[in-house]
Parts: C-alpha cells; sequence; structure tokens
C-alpha cells in the first residue's frame, strides 16, 4: 500500500510528464496525446515504483520486461524513461523529425530502454507470454508486463495469445489494458464492441482485476501484488480517460493524435492538465 | 562429373518429416537453448520424437501461428532458439506480419519451418500450397532461405541454422531425393554445390528441383547438350560469386524452383545478372498462375517441373 506522500509523489511525477508530453506536442506536432496521456499513470508507476531495471544498464540481466504492445503510445514511454535517466531531454524534441531516435511507434535499435519495436498491433502479447514461457523454463524470477489498448483486443492474435499464456501458466506474465474506450476512428463500442474484458479474461484462464487507471494507490496496489493466483497470467483492465487531463479534448475521438494548431492552444493544454493535477491532489486521502 | 548415382528410373525418395524429429533431437543435444514451438503441426510435422526426448522443450500453441511466430520471438528474445514448425503457408504467409516485425526486424534466430512446401500438398488445393513463401519472405532484410535438395543438405540447415545471428526459413519437403550432393560436400548457408559440370548451359535449382535439373541434364547430355547443375540451396543470401563465375563460363543460365517465377530463385538469379550482365536466363517454375491439384509428381510434371519437361523446355530454348 502506498502512503498518501508517495501517492503525491507519483503523481506528481505523472503530471510532469503530462506536461512534458504536451510540450513534446507543442515543439515537435503531431503525436498520440489520447492514448499517451490515458497511459502514463500506469507507465509512471511501472517505472518509478514496480519495474527492476537500471537506466545506467539498459541490458541488466536482472531487470524485468516491458512491452509496449500499443506501440502508438510510445511518446508516453519515451517521456517517462527520459524521467528515469534513459537519455538526454533534447531527444524529446527531435519527435518527428528526420533521423530521431523516438519515432511514432518504438524502436529497439535506436533507444536503450526500448525492449522490442512494436506499432502494428497485437503483437505485443505473443512476445511478452514467449519471453515469460522462457524465464519459467529457466526458473528466472524476472517479470514480463505488457500494456496493452482495449482497440487492440480486436486483433485475433491478442486472444490466441491470452490462450496460450493460460496454457504454460505463466503466472510471471501481467498486462495491463488501457481501457480509455477509444480507439484510432471512434469509441470502441460503436467500432467494434469488445468490452467487457473481465469475464473474457477471466474465461480465457486468467486472473484478473479490474481498476480505477488514474488511481495511483489501486495500480500500485494491483501491479504490485500480481500475480494474484498461482499458475495464472495476471490481467489488470485499466479503466482510464482518453487525453486524460486536457478537458476539451478527453474522451473524444478528434484527439486519438493532436497537432496543436497554435502554440496558444498548446499552451491552454498545458493549464488545463495543471488544473487536472490539483484536483487529484485533492482526492488523494479522500 | 555424370551424376551416375542417380536412378532416374527408380528414385529413392525421402519425406522430411519423417527424419525431422531425429535430426532435432541431436541439433537439441549440442544446444540446450533449442526449443521446438508447434502449431497443432508437430504429430504431422514429424517431431514426436523430439517431444517424448525434450517434453521441457516443446511448446505447442495450437492452431494459431500468429501467437505461435511471436511466442518464438519472444522465447528467442530470452535467449532461447526456436524452431518454428508449421505447413509452409501457414508458418510464413499466415503470420507473415509477425515474421516481419517480430522476428525479421528485429534480426532474432527463430529457424521458421515450412513443413509440406511447394506443392507437395498436391491434392490439397491452393490454401495448402506455399510457391510464393520465398517470394514474401526474399524481402524481408536479413532473412536466410533455404530449400534443401537431400537429406544431407536438410540436416546440415537444421545444425547450422542456430549458428546464424537472425532468422532462418528452411522448407521441409514431404517428397524429395534422399541423396543427390556429393559425398564428402561441405555445407554452407549461401554457397551453391556444384552438381555436374557442363560447358554449353548452367542450370541452378533448388529444393526439390535439383533432382529433376539433374534428371534434364542426363537427358539433354544425349541430346548433345551439356548443363551443369547447381544445388542453390540458399536463396538468400544468394551465392553471388558462383552464378558470376557461371556466367563467364556459359552465357546460359537456366534457373528451376517449385516456386512461382516471380521473386523466387530465379529472380535471385536474374537481379545478380542484371547487375553484371553477361549472361541470358530462362526462368522454370510456376508461371504466374494457381497450381492445379492432384498427385504431387503429376502436378509437377502437369506444370512442367520434372526431368523430361525441363529437358524439352531448355532444349527448344537453346535450339529454338
Amino acid at each position: 500500500m502506498l502512503s498518501d506522500k508517495e501517492t503525491l509523489d507519483l503523481l506528481e511525477k505523472s503530471y510532469n510528464n503530462r506536461i512534458t508530453l504536451l510540450n513534446v506536442l507543442k515543439k515537435c506536432g503531431d503525436a498520440h496525446l489520447g492514448g499517451a496521456s490515458s497511459a502514463m499513470d500506469i507507465l509512471t508507476v511501472l517505472y518509478n515504483k514496480i519495474l527492476k531495471h537500471d537506466p545506467k544498464d539498459p541490458k541488466w540481466e536482472g531487470r524485468d520486461i516491458f512491452i509496449l504492445s500499443a506501440g502508438h503510445k510510445a511518446v508516453a514511454l519515451y517521456v517517462v524513461l527520459e524521467s528515469m535517466g534513459y537519455f538526454q531531454k533534447e531527444i524529446l524534441w527531435t519527435y518527428n523529425a528526420l533521423n530521431t531516435k523516438i519515432p511514432m511507434h518504438p524502436d529497439e535499435k535506436l533507444l536503450a530502454g526500448i525492449e522490442f519495436p512494436t506499432g502494428s498491433l497485437g503483437h505485443g502479447l505473443s512476445v511478452a507470454a514467449g519471453i515469460a514461457n522462457a524465464y519459467k523454463m529457466d526458473k528466472k524470477d524476472n517479470r514480463v508486463i505488457a500494456l496493452l489498448g482495449d482497440g487492440e483486443a480486436a486483433e485475433g492474435a491478442v486472444w490466441e495469445a491470452a490462450l496460450g499464456a493460460a496454457k504454460y501458466k505463466l503466472d510471471n506474465l501481467t498486462i495491463i489494458i488501457d481501457v480509455n474506450g477509444l480507439q484510432s476512428e471512434n469509441y470502441t463500442s460503436d467500432i467494434l464492441p469488445v468490452a467487457p474484458f473481465e469475464p473474457k479474461y477471466l474465461s480465457f484462464g486468467w486472473a484478473v482485476r479490474t481498476i480505477d487507471g488514474h488511481d495511483i494507490k489501486q495500480i500500485y496496489k494491483a501491479l504490485s501484488e500480481a500475480p494474484y493466483e498461482q499458475a495464472k497470467p495476471t490481467a489488470i483492465i485499466a479503466n482510464t480517460v482518453k487525453a486524460k487531463g486536457v478537458d476539451f479534448a478527453e474522451n473524444s475521438p478528434e484527439y486519438h493524435h493532436w497537432a496543436p494548431p497554435t502554440d496558444e492552444r498548446a499552451d491552454d493544454a498545458i493549464e488545463c492538465m495543471k488544473k487536472c493535477y490539483v484536483m487529484e491532489v485533492d482526492k488523494v486521502g479522500k | 562429373m555424370e551424376n551416375n548415382r542417380l536412378d532416374f528410373d527408380n528414385p529413392q525418395w525421402v519425406d522430411f518429416t519423417s527424419i525431422f524429429g531425429n535430426v532435432l533431437i541431436e541439433v537439441a543435444k549440442t544446444d540446450s537453448r533449442v526449443i521446438f514451438v508447434g502449431a497443432d503441426s508437430y504429430r504431422g510435422g514429424g517431431a514426436i520424437s523430439y517431444r517424448n526426448a525434450f517434453p521441457d522443450r516443446f511448446v505447442e500453441l495450437g492452431v494459431a501461428e500468429q501467437n505461435a511466430c511471436g511466442h518464438a520471438a519472444g522465447l528467442a528474445f530470452a535467449g532461447k532458439k526456436p524452431f518454428f514448425s508449421a505447413i509452409a503457408n501457414f508458418s510464413t504467409g499466415r503470420c507473415f506480419e509477425q515474421v516481419r516485425d517480430d522476428i525479421a526486424r528485429t534480426g532474432l534466430n527463430v529457424v521458421i519451418l515450412g513443413r509440406a512446401a511447394g506443392i507437395s500438398y498436391g491434392t490439397a488445393g491452393p490454401t495448402h500450397h506455399s510457391i510464393d513463401d520465398f517470394a514474401i519472405l526474399r524481402a524481408l532484410p536479413g532473412m536466410t532461405i533455404a530449400d534443401p535438395a537431400d537429406y544431407a543438405d536438410f540436416k546440415n540447415m537444421l545444425f547450422e541454422a542456430i549458428r546464424l545471428p537472425g532468422p532462418v526459413y528452411i522448407r521441409k519437403h514431404k517428397q524429395v531425393i534422399k541423396k543427390i550432393n556429393p559425398e564428402p560436400y561441405e555445407f554452407k548457408f549461401g554457397k551453391g554445390v556444384m552438381l555436374r559440370q557442363g560447358k554449353d548451359l548452367a542450370i541452378i535449382a533448388c529444393g526439390t528441383m535439383v533432382y529433376q535439373s539433374c534428371w534434364a541434364a542426363h537427358i539433354l547430355k544425349n541430346e548433345g547438350i551439356n548443363a551443369a547443375v547447381i544445388n542453390m540451396h540458399t536463396i538468400k543470401p544468394l551465392d553471388t560469386e558462383l552464378i558470376d563465375s557461371l556466367m563467364e563460363s556459359s552465357g546460359k543460365i537456366v534457373t528451376v524452383e517449385e516456386h512461382t517465377t516471380i521473386n523466387g530463385l530465379g529472380s535471385a538469379v536474374s537481379d545478380e545478372i542484371a547487375k553484371k550482365g553477361g549472361a541470358i536466363q530462362l526462368k522454370i517454375g510456376f508461371e504466374d498462375e494457381w497450381p492445379t491439384d492432384g498427385p504431387y509428381l503429376e502436378v509437377l510434371d502437369w506444370h512442367g517441373l520434372t526431368g523430361p519437361k525441363i529437358a524439352e523446355r531448355i532444349k527448344t530454348w537453346v535450339r529454338g
């Protein structure tokens, strides 16, 4: 259980990350604002409190493996990795530039800290399960954690992988599904209804919890207590708000991507984010 | 050298699936990282003996090739040496994006096996034929693509594949000549094997077509045409040095493959000829067409891919 102080500290980090994210958009243009902001609290807790990792030794054998299956959220991951000291901040301002090390979808050959290239949806869980299976065979205790989107769940390969992970009893594997309810073109319920996730994963043989994906304490508790059942992989269904913190963009299909049309509009978004932070701080301890 | 030991009236065939499990056991004994990854294909795919020998190094993921392929990539990421086996079209085409993004793009050493490649499943129809596996895989940087001509090639490939740094695709034929390589011969991915000398033209073939090409060369000799035959067991990387020397020696090159003539062995050879000049080429394979159905050897013959038909095509090409 996180103390209120620890929670506030993580909340501050998460909102600083969100403001950095908005500055990336302000300076560099179009990025996946919606999914990046919905996943930011999860990524911040993961890298600050859950994952065993060493920014100074990104290939450290003892590290846990994080796979960003929803690769389009990479801009959020870059911001978090930079905040942890994986690379210099200047690199963030090369987003969208020629020969950048931080392309729209993550590339492990370009940037230390990225474990596996993703972008096309529905790949990450299979790969994560393969890694987890190898670690089981070798009796290694490294965890494997993957972040998936809810729109991504339309890919059949996700469910192939879910079955395979259950068959091999991969309790060293945890996935978090960022259920923000929207995808590239519209609401997920409109494009292809895939919710509810909990009964689906339960019936696939997983241990499941549903949480508020913006509640730092719930995120930490869910991630730190996994696996919930021996011999079962863990699915955390995180209900989130797309473009969390930018009130004019929240839950709107128009903000899957966003390129602020003017610096002033980007600054508006940053102001919204600061106000949201204050409201989130007020909730802690209540 | 004349390939005297081949008996074209009574060829000795081998089904790679019947030997696969035992060879993989031998490979696995040399390297504890070897893992078999199946997609409901281990029994027919010949891996039962391997499963019995190494039950803890055997992963079966069902009729779900996309997942099996990604899972194999994950195993390789974590240091294993996975052999992912399924019917050729399913281990390449069905999961092409996983092969591309998770295996080829990352450069992981996953060995992909294409069971019953080409038209081995003669009667099973186009869903089970794979005459485009080289074509799609050849476009992937860093991919090694191999088509074994006989048992020795196949065995060597399984042993050598895990010594390569990146991904490897190996065809696993159902009916292929048991022995056609000289003994001893040195196997190396990317190095063709000269089976027969001939000054008039050179036939470059892979897989099952190496035998058919030797048969064609045997027929052509009686017609006064001396054809060299090369077992080009690796389509990528291609033995360009050997092709350059063949261009110099005869200037006439024939390529033969159990594959579409689009972007397979023939196209790879064409690319080299186009770069250097110095030869004309006859490409033999499936034209831009869907193969017909029927017993394997009859389908081959229907499409002109047996020794006598190949010889006839070459004779017409040479003499007009």
